[in-house]
């Protein structure tokens, strides 16, 4: 799974630099391009060294032991669905923030995280009121920034 | 006249007032350093204005000491939850972080604390004997040299960090090559935007720093659950705080080695607290006898890196002065006051005010002794945050990192950038790629490029036979020998232990 998952990400790599030096071929100046260019190659020959050591068959010495991983198989399954649920919640929040604006998004993420994770009510709306307190009295009274409002709002015309 | 110069300096610290108005800037740079987003550009920005009211002689170390103690705040955050304040701190992830970790974020306090507040002290004593020649020794430094000075510093982060050497190598070029996004200063031409208008000022520092770091290690803590730190408990931490203090004084040689580190990389123009410290972090590593526990939560990866911090800031101030070329932008500000007050940093200054010269240097070490002492005493406080359960920590800090990057430059685009370097981030981390060698290639990567440019515009190919150039180089191949034949070596040693 792990070395599937680091196949990916090399192809990745190499894909993006291809795409970089093909982009920075076109350039005409010599200055703007050259050391991006040397660089992009860099990471290219080096991704592909890693490919080829990733998914080359590795010369196999000692003895096949044979053992029971379904345990293993099982945790790894457990923590994927963890990481996923973290990455959804960090992906709803930001989505949050694009619709609802700062204020409302971060007020809705931080009760409704620590409200499904097990924390109280009361504790909760402690919680939600501190950290609204925080980012809007450092970043909106202190520092004087405007929040952003959030695309429904901007729309509503708030 | 040396002395003299200094005893006048010291007598200018006999003002109440102006130690109050140091204190409250101590006080503004330590809050500035723990916020990420705000680093001590937006700090010396916002009390500008302040500043430009009071008389001089007080609006001046209120800033210098503003910016100077920015980056102790910074440490602490950087220890705690794997946010960095800035640039500055990103060395201290390596070792600082995984501290916590395993429950001694007290120690790790008290060593970074520690070991960055007598690094701002022993940088007076390096200007008091660098100060007749300063002026000669930055001027023999050529553009090509810092080029290759700095690859230095990233081939050293690539190759000996734990993990992966290939990988390390790939993060290293990756980041050099990240910082190449965006309009090149010396031709103006945009490169690799593909048609983003959001890409045209270059990938910006803070969501790619809170991305790659701050954004995996949440999403691992909510993922596993739990707490930061795996074990330990809260009542070790006052204990834990004196440990790290003393820490510094068993390491000594270390603290010492990485402040001179510190302090040579400040004075080196352009190349900022970022360089010192990743610099001053892997000759730690170098020349350590157990390297291999660098990277796994040890003290020393503590130590040097804050051994560095400050210190490159009393050096970076020696060239201000000494040359009238400003190292960062805060360098720039503090540039601009002097100019306000009626001086002109440059050879004249080392010559005419060497007092006030002093005086500036001295503010720096006293400041940092303030803001090191009052965050020792809040250290077992903030070492709490470590046993903060992770599905309340989770919302906070992500709320926080979030209004943070918005708040950086008011864009939507940041918000989003910093979700697109998390996701990076955590396939980085989870597939053993080398983070700090990415960051560090990203920040001294535009300064690479301008260098190597300038250097071959003025030197052409002959600038490979410069002295500095040549050992650079001879420097990088001997790490990649060396990092090659240490792998082969542990191959073997593991293949052999595990026949036997």
């Amino acid at each position: 799974m792990k070395m599937r998952a680091d196949t990916f990400f090399i192809m990745a790599i190499m894909g993006t630099m291809l795409v970089a030096i093909w982009d920075l071929l076109r350039m005409e100046q010599v200055y703007a391009k050259l050391v991006p260019l040397i660089l992009s190659s860099v990471v290219f020959v080096l991704a592909a060294v890693a490919l080829a050591k990733s998914v080359l068959p590795k010369s196999r010495t000692g003895t096949v032991v044979f053992r029971d991983d379904t345990d293993e198989r099982e945790e790894a399954r457990s923590s994927l669905r963890g990481y996923m649920a973290a990455g959804l919640w960090t992906i709803g929040f930001v989505l949050g923030i694009y619709l609802l604006g700062l204020t409302v998004a971060i007020g809705l993420f931080v009760f409704s995280y620590t409200k499904s994770h097990g924390t109280g009510w009361l504790m909760s709306a402690i919680l939600t009121v501190f950290t609204l307190g925080f980012a809007y009295g450092i970043f909106g009274l202190a520092l004087g920034m405007g929040l952003y409002k959030g695309l429904l709002f901007i729309w509503l015309g708030y | 006249m040396i002395i003299e110069a200094f005893a006048k300096a010291l007598q200018s610290f006999a003002d109440p007032w102006m130690l109050l108005f140091m204190c409250l800037g101590v006080i503004m740079g330590l809050i500035v350093g723990i916020l990420p987003g705000i680093g001590p550009i937006q700090g010396l920005a916002l009390f500008l204005p302040f500043a430009f009211v009071l008389p001089a002689n007080y609006a001046l170390p209120f800033m210098i000491v503003l910016e100077a103690v920015s980056a102790t705040g910074g440490s602490v955050t950087t220890v705690l939850l794997n946010v960095p304040g800035d640039s500055v701190n990103a060395a201290l992830l390596m070792d600082g972080f995984p501290m916590t970790q395993k429950g001694e974020a007290g120690r790790a306090l008290g060593a970074a604390l520690t070991s960055s507040g007598a690094g701002g002290i022993i940088s007076i004593f390096m200007a008091l004997a660098l100060v007749p020649v300063i002026i000669d020794v930055v001027l023999a430094i050529q553009s090509a040299d810092l080029a290759f000075i700095l690859l230095v510093g990233i081939a050293f982060i690539a190759v000996l960090s734990r993990g992966s050497m290939l990988k390390g190598l790939i993060s290293g070029a990756l980041g050099l090559l990240f910082s190449g996004v965006g309009l090149q200063s010396m031709t103006g031409l945009p490169r690799l935007t593909f048609g983003s208008d959001y890409l045209f000022n270059g990938i910006p520092l803070l969501p790619l720093a809170v991305g790659l770091f701050a954004i995996p290690e949440m999403i691992s803590l909510a993922a596993e659950g739990g707490t930061i730190a795996k074990t330990g408990g809260v009542i070790k931490s006052v204990e834990n705080v004196a440990e790290g203090v003393k820490d510094v004084f068993r390491h000594w040689g270390l603290w010492l080695q990485s402040s001179v580190i510190g302090f040579i990389v400040g004075i080196l123009p352009g190349i900022g607290g970022g360089g010192a410290t990743f610099t001053a972090y892997a000759q730690a590593k170098a020349t350590s006898k157990n390297p291999e526990k660098f990277g796994t939560g040890c003290v020393e990866g503590v130590i040097a890196p804050q051994g560095a911090c400050n210190s490159e800031i009393g050096g970076a101030l020696l060239t201000t002065l000494a040359v009238g070329v400003p190292g960062n932008a805060s360098q720039a500000i503090t540039l601009g006051a002097l100019i306000m007050l009626g001086l002109v940093p440059g050879p004249a200054m080392l010559s005419e005010h060497l007092d006030l010269s002093f005086t500036l240097l001295l503010i720096i070490v006293v400041g940092n002794l303030i803001g090191s002492a009052l965050c020792l005493f809040a250290a077992p406080y903030f070492a709490r945050v470590a046993f903060i359960p992770s599905r309340i920590l989770f919302p906070l800090v992500m709320a926080v990192a979030f209004v943070s990057v918005f708040a950086y430059q008011g864009m939507l685009d940041d918000v989003v950038a910093t979700l697109a370097f998390g996701v990076m981030g955590l396939a980085t981390r989870n597939l053993g790629y080398n983070r700090p060698a990415l960051f560090l290639g990203y920040i001294l990567g535009g300064l690479f490029e301008q260098y190597l440019l300038l250097g071959i515009g003025t030197s052409g190919p002959r600038l490979f036979l410069r002295p500095i150039v040549v050992t650079s180089i001879l420097i990088i191949i001997a790490v990649l020998i060396s990092g090659t034949l240490k792998r082969m070596f542990q191959h073997r040693s593991r293949k052999g232990s595990d026949q036997a």
